[in-house]
C-alpha cells in the first residue's frame, strides 16, 4: 500500500471534517429558508405600501372628480337663446347631439368661447403636481386635464381627462426617495346628450300610429303597435334634416316606419337621481320654491296632493315623497317665471320617505302644462329606490291634454297618455299611448312626440352629475414631469 | 490481516476531537435554530400581513359597494365607535379606538395622524387636531341611516382572525357654498388587528394595520341645493 492510499484509509481527522461539512451544508439550508422568508415578508411590505399609493391615487381621482362637478358655470350665458347655447354646448355634451326641426334654425356647435373654463384643480391653467396630505404616510396630488380643442386656452371641453398620483412614503415625508408611488388616469365624460324618450328596460308605443320628432334608444326591446312616422330631426352639424333613429338592444317588433334603427350591444347608463336629505321640501331659503298650501301639501307625508282646484308652482326646487294629481285637479307650473319648476320625487327608502306608504311615485291624471310652455320650465326627477321598476311615473293628459315636460326617473316605470308630447322622457319601462279616456275609441288616436325644443334652455338640475368616469388607466413609472402627466399612461 | 487493521483503525478520535466538534456542533445548531425560529415567526408575521391587507381592502370595496347599493348617504357609521383608552395617547396605540375623540357626544371625531404608529407626528396636514368628525348615521346630521359597522370581531382571511375597526370621517372639501358640502367628501379608515393567539408581539402582528380611503358623493350637495350655482346638463339642442 502506498504512503497516499494508507494516509487516505486512517481516519484521522474524520470526525472534525465531516461535523463541519454537515454544519456547513445545514447552514447554508437554513441561509435560504431565512432570506427567502425575508425577502417573501419585504414583499409583502411592499405591496402594503403599493395598495396604500394606489388608495391614495384613488382619492385623488375622486377628488378631481368631486371639484369638476362643482364647478360653477352660472356665470356662463346659457340663457340666452341658441347663440349662447351654441357656443356651450360643445363644452358640455357629446357631438351627436340630435334635436328637432319644428321652430328651429339649425345650431353649429363647435365654438368654445363660452365654455367654461377649468376651475378645478390646486392650480388651474398651470400645469404643477400639488400634493395634498391624506394622512396614514399617503399623499396625492392631481392635474385636471381639459379636452378638445378648448383645452389649449383652458376651457373644459369633451373628454377631460384627470391623473392622480398617490404616494406612501414609509413615515418619511421628506425623504422621496424611497416613496412607492401609483399614478392612474381616468378620462371622464359629461353625461351624453339625451333623447327624446330613452328607457333603460323596454319602450312600447301603442297609438294608433306615432309620429317621432325626435331620436328615442332603449337597452331593452321596442314594440310598435300602431304605424309610425319618424321625421324631422337636426343633426348635429346643422345640416339638412334626417330622419328620426330608433335605438335598441333587445328586439325591435312593429312598424318599421320612416326611421332609421339602429342595434347596438353597449347599453347606454343613466345615473340614479340624488337628492341630499338636507334639502328642502320647499319654502326655505336659496332654490326652494314656496311650500303649496295645506291644502295640498302634506308637510308630515312629504307629499302633494291636487284632487280639485288648480295649483300653480312657482319657479324652484320641490321635494316630495309622492304627488298625485286627480283627474279633478290641475297642477302648473308659472308660465311667467324665469327659472324652472323642478319637482324631487325623493326614495321610498330615504330619511325623508321612509314609514310614509307608497311613496316614490308620480300619478299626474289631471291638467298639467302644455306644449305652449318650454318643456324644461317644468322638471320631474324621480329618485326610485335602487331597484328598476319599483316606482311608477303615470301621466294621462286625457285627449285634449298636451303636456310638455321634463322627466328623469331612469330606475322607473313611466307611462304617458297623450295625443301629443313636447319635452323628454327618460325612465325604466316606458310605455307612450293614447289617453285612457278617449272620445270614440281610444285605440283609434294618434300619438305625436316631439323633443324638447329647448328655445329657453332652462337649467336642469345638477342632481345627476355632470362627469362621469368612463375609463380608467393604470399607468407606468414614477411622477412624470407636470408639463407631460398622461406619460407612460 | 495487518491491513484490516490498519483500515479500521481509531487513531484519530483522540478525545479533544470529539469535544471540539461536538461543541461545534451544538453552537452551530442551537444558532440554527434560533434562526430558524426566527424564520417562522418571520413566515407567521408575512402571512399574518399579507391576510390583513386583504381583510382591509376587502372592507373598502364592501364599502363602495355600500354606496352603489343604498348611495352615498348610508356611508355612516351605524353608531359610535368604543371609548378610547383612558389616558394620553401612547406613540403606538394598539387600539384603533384611542384616536376617538369626544366619546359619547355629537361632536365625536377621529384623529387621521399622519403615521398612526408613530403619532409623535402628529394629526395629517389639513385635518383638525382634535380628529375630523365622524359620520354616525341616524343622527339629526345624517339622518341616514348608517350602514358601516364600528367594529367587527372574528373576521378572517385564511387562518388568520382579525377584529375590524371601521371610522368614517367628513373630510373638509372646498365648497363655493361655505358649508354647502359638508358630509360629501368622507374619509374611511379600516384597522384591521389580528386577534389570534399565535401572535408573535415581538414582530408587533398584533397591532393594528391602517388602512385609508376617501369617497365622494358623485354629486356635489352643494349644486343640489342651488339653481344658480353647479352645473347644467347639456341637455339637448332641440
Amino acid at each position: 500500500m502506498t504512503p497516499v492510499r494508507t494516509k487516505a484509509a486512517g481516519e484521522d481527522g474524520f470526525v472534525m471534517v465531516v461535523t463541519m461539512m454537515v454544519l456547513m451544508v445545514a447552514l447554508i439550508v437554513a441561509g435560504v429558508a431565512i432570506s427567502d422568508t425575508l425577502n417573501a415578508r419585504r414583499h409583502t411590505e411592499t405591496d402594503r405600501r403599493v395598495q396604500a399609493a394606489q388608495q391614495a391615487a384613488d382619492a385623488g381621482l375622486q377628488v378631481a372628480l368631486y371639484r369638476a362637478n362643482q364647478m360653477n358655470v352660472a356665470s356662463t350665458d346659457f340663457n340666452s337663446g341658441l347663440s349662447g347655447l351654441s357656443g356651450s354646448l360643445s363644452c358640455l355634451v357629446a357631438v351627436n347631439v340630435s334635436g328637432t326641426v319644428t321652430g328651429l334654425v339649425p345650431v353649429t356647435l363647435g365654438a368654445n368661447s363660452a365654455c367654461p373654463t377649468t376651475t378645478v384643480g390646486p392650480s388651474p391653467g398651470t400645469p404643477s403636481w400639488v400634493y395634498e396630505r391624506l394622512g396614514n404616510r399617503t399623499t396625492y396630488a392631481y392635474q385636471f386635464i381639459p379636452g378638445g380643442t378648448g383645452g389649449a386656452s383652458g376651457h373644459v371641453s369633451l373628454n377631460p381627462v384627470i391623473v392622480a398620483i398617490g404616494r406612501e412614503d414609509g413615515g418619511t415625508p421628506a425623504d422621496t426617495s424611497d416613496d412607492v408611488v401609483r399614478r392612474v388616469k381616468a378620462v371622464v365624460n359629461p353625461v351624453d346628450p339625451f333623447s327624446m324618450i330613452e328607457s333603460t328596460g323596454d319602450l312600447t308605443l301603442t297609438a294608433l300610429s306615432t309620429t317621432l320628432n325626435g331620436d328615442i334608444r332603449t337597452n331593452g326591446d321596442v314594440e310598435i303597435d300602431g304605424s309610425l312616422l319618424g321625421t324631422s330631426v337636426l343633426p348635429a352639424s346643422g345640416g339638412l334634416l334626417r330622419l328620426a333613429n330608433v335605438q335598441y338592444g333587445g328586439t325591435y317588433t312593429g312598424a318599421l316606419g320612416l326611421l332609421t334603427r339602429t342595434k347596438v350591444t353597449t347599453p347606454f347608463e343613466r345615473d340614479p337621481v340624488s337628492i341630499s336629505p338636507l334639502k328642502p321640501d320647499c319654502g326655505a331659503t336659496g332654490s326652494a320654491g314656496p311650500c303649496p298650501s295645506a291644502t295640498y301639501y302634506n308637510s308630515s307625508t312629504h307629499k302633494l296632493t291636487v284632487n280639485s282646484g288648480t295649483l300653480t308652482l312657482g319657479a324652484g326646487d320641490y321635494v316630495f315623497c309622492g304627488v298625485s294629481v286627480g283627474t279633478g285637479g290641475n297642477l302648473r307650473t308659472s308660465v311667467t317665471a324665469g327659472s324652472p319648476t323642478r319637482i324631487f320625487i325623493d326614495s321610498p327608502s330615504s330619511a325623508r320617505c321612509t314609514g310614509v306608504g307608497s311613496s316614490g311615485n308620480l300619478s299626474w291624471l289631471g291638467g298639467l302644462n302644455t306644449v305652449s310652455l318650454t318643456p324644461s320650465q317644468l322638471q320631474i326627477y324621480i329618485a326610485g329606490n335602487g331597484t328598476p321598476g319599483a316606482t311608477t311615473a303615470t301621466v294621462d293628459a286625457g285627449l285634449l291634454g298636451l303636456p310638455a315636460f321634463f322627466l328623469y326617473a331612469p330606475d322607473t316605470d313611466v307611462t304617458v297618455r297623450s295625443t301629443a308630447f313636447q319635452g323628454n322622457v327618460i325612465g325604466h319601462d316606458v310605455t307612450l299611448t293614447s289617453p285612457a279616456t278617449c272620445v270614440v275609441v281610444c285605440a283609434y288616436v294618434a300619438q305625436v312626440l316631439t323633443q324638447d325644443l329647448n328655445l329657453s334652455n332652462l337649467p336642469l338640475s345638477s342632481s345627476i352629475g355632470l362627469f362621469t368616469r368612463e375609463q380608467y388607466i393604470q399607468c407606468k413609472g414614477d411622477e412624470p414631469a407636470a408639463a407631460t402627466p398622461t406619460a407612460n399612461c | 490481516m495487518s491491513a484490516r487493521t490498519s483500515h479500521r483503525g481509531e487513531d484519530g478520535f483522540t478525545l479533544i476531537e470529539v469535544v471540539m466538534a461536538a461543541s461545534l456542533a451544538i453552537i452551530t445548531v442551537l444558532a440554527i435554530g434560533g434562526t430558524l425560529s426566527k424564520s417562522v415567526f418571520n413566515s407567521i408575521g408575512h402571512q399574518r400581513q399579507a391576510a390583513t391587507l386583504s381583510i382591509a381592502q376587502r372592507e373598502v370595496e364592501q364599502m363602495r359597494q355600500t354606496v352603489a347599493t343604498y348611495g352615498f348617504d348610508a356611508l355612516a357609521m351605524s353608531g359610535q365607535p368604543g371609548a378610547p383608552t383612558a389616558g394620553a395617547l401612547a406613540s403606538n396605540p394598539s387600539n384603533p379606538d384611542d384616536f376617538v375623540t369626544g366619546h359619547g357626544t355629537p361632536s365625536v371625531a377621529y384623529k387621521i395622524m399622519e403615521n398612526f404608529h408613530s403619532t409623535g407626528g402628529g394629526v395629517a396636514t389639513g385635518t383638525p387636531a382634535s380628529g375630523e368628525p365622524l359620520i354616525v348615521g341616524g343622527t339629526v346630521t345624517y339622518p341616514t341611516t348608517g350602514r358601516v359597522t364600528p367594529v367587527t370581531t372574528n373576521v378572517t382571511s385564511g387562518r388568520v382572525a382579525a377584529t375590524v375597526y371601521r371610522y368614517v370621517t367628513r373630510r373638509t372639501e372646498a365648497c363655493a357654498t361655505a358649508g354647502g358640502c359638508d358630509g360629501d367628501s368622507r374619509r374611511v379608515v379600516i384597522a384591521v388587528v389580528p386577534t389570534d393567539s399565535s401572535a408573535d408581539s415581538e414582530l408587533q402582528t398584533k397591532k393594528p394595520f391602517y388602512f385609508t380611503a376617501v369617497i365622494n358623493n358623485p354629486v356635489p350637495q352643494d349644486a343640489q341645493a342651488q339653481s344658480g350655482a353647479g352645473l347644467r346638463i347639456g341637455v339637448n339642442i332641440g
